[in-house]
């Protein structure tokens, strides 16, 4: 039975999960937290859902990192394709193995006083049981 | 049914014999053997956190991450790394609360102050850049509903390979500064706190195994009194002549058992902890 975990990305560092709201706004291009809860499980499939973007000619392209530890250096794991509006259609999910230890989110925003609110969330599972 | 026990020192066996009729004999010989690597006697286990589990059962409330940790294991079994990730808090002791710009791990457990409880655990000083600046200490804490009261021991390495200190937190003399007062409890004599034997990838040092603490705290909700201390192999130490801190809070009424971490530089730093076991002491 494969045991799941639900991981919401948007926590930003410094941000306090206990008082995250329901989505996260950026005006500017910003990294999530470290996410090493991720290196337990096998594989994972992201969810990105943009529910509100204004300024001119905005666009925010979210990718998934891993670390390597020895190099200190992040390299890209999943890129969602640019969003320029809030749709209301469903992005695209991206999966891939989860071969690294500690993961981050990068959102890279441009455009003329772009603001986007979205949701990323890592839905991460492991086919092996919960207590070995 | 006949139930047979080892010999004792002198040789001397007890034997029980059903009876036609009086076949509920019962012999009590002592507490089951615990089922958890711990250093301590006593006390009724009502948690072992072990990690074995790929979501550990213990929630992070700061803003650093508790999370369970494969490169470090413990007894076989996967340990729990505290990393703040960078992020920095002020002061220069872990506080009379615990400090929500570091890592606050914790179980909570529902208990309206009517016990003795106990709180234990294994930990390791891992990573390089934790003889100063950071702290990592051990909280048994409960609401009221008007009142937090909180039982704290600060596991202070003390500088660089040095006798680990375990601190208290002196509630009355705490409430009488306005600040956190610390009193040092317990010296784990002749064993180094943090300094060596790290285990850091990016600094190529790839020590695993580390050295491991361990720490027992026991405290009384009915009194809101200290009970007790255990720091490695050194003699417990008696803590009832100390007060837990009372501090106002309208917060979450609840007890917690809580392992924090916080530091008050931007250089990354991380400890790992194992087993840890809540405790029923009366």
């Amino acid at each position: 039975m494969a045991l799941k975990l639900t991981v919401p990305m948007w926590t930003l560092v410094g941000d306090n999960e206990q008082s995250l709201g329901a989505g996260k706004t950026l005006t500017a291009s910003n990294e999530s937290r470290e996410y090493p809860e991720l290196g337990s499980f096998s594989k994972a499939i992201f969810l990105l859902d943009v529910s509100a973007a204004s300024g001119t000619t905005p666009s925010l392209t979210v990718k998934v990192q891993g670390f390597n530890p020895a190099a200190s250096k992040w390299h890209d794991v999943v890129t969602f394709a640019a969003q320029t509006a809030a749709t209301g259609t469903v992005i695209a999910p991206q999966s891939s193995n989860l071969d690294f230890i500690t993961y981050k989110a990068v959102f890279t925003i441009t455009g003329t006083t772009p603001s986007f609110t979205f949701t990323l969330v890592a839905i991460a599972h492991v086919e092996e049981p919960a207590v070995q | 049914m006949t139930v047979r026990l080892p010999a004792n020192s002198t040789g001397t066996i007890l034997d029980t014999q059903t009876e036609s009729g009086k076949d509920r004999q019962v012999v009590v010989v002592r507490e089951p053997v615990r089922p958890a690597p711990t250093r301590s006697v006593g006390g009724r286990i009502i948690y072992v956190e072990d990690f074995r589990g790929i979501q550990p059962g213990f929630w992070n409330d700061g803003v650093g991450v508790a999370h369970r940790d494969c490169d470090i294991m413990f007894n076989g079994k996967p340990t729990m790394r505290l990393d703040p990730l960078g992020n920095t808090s002020g002061g220069s002791n872990p506080g009379r609360t615990a400090v929500t710009t570091g890592v606050i791990t914790k179980r909570r457990i529902h208990d309206g102050y009517r016990h003795k409880f106990g709180m234990e655990m294994w930990f390791r000083m891992t990573s390089l850049n934790l003889t100063s600046n950071c702290w990592l200490s051990m909280s048994v804490y409960n609401r009221d509903g008007t009142n937090a009261h909180h039982a704290r021991v600060w596991l202070d390495p003390n500088g660089n390979n040095v006798p680990l200190l375990g601190k208290i937190l002196d509630g009355d003399a705490s409430n009488t500064a306005g600040s956190a007062v610390w009193v040092t409890a317990v010296t784990s004599v002749l064993q180094n706190g943090a300094g060596t034997h790290t285990y850091d990838v990016p600094s190529g040092r790839l020590d695993r195994v580390g050295g491991w603490h361990s720490v027992k705290l026991v405290v009384d909700f009915v009194t809101k009194k200290y009970v007790s201390l255990a720091l490695d192999g050194e003699a417990l130490v008696d803590l009832s002549a100390y007060n837990m801190d009372t501090t106002a809070s309208t917060g979450f009424a609840g007890m917690h058992h809580s392992i924090e971490f916080a530091a008050t530089t931007s250089t990354r730093r991380f400890v790992n902890v194992a087993n840890v076991i809540g405790t029923l002491e009366d």
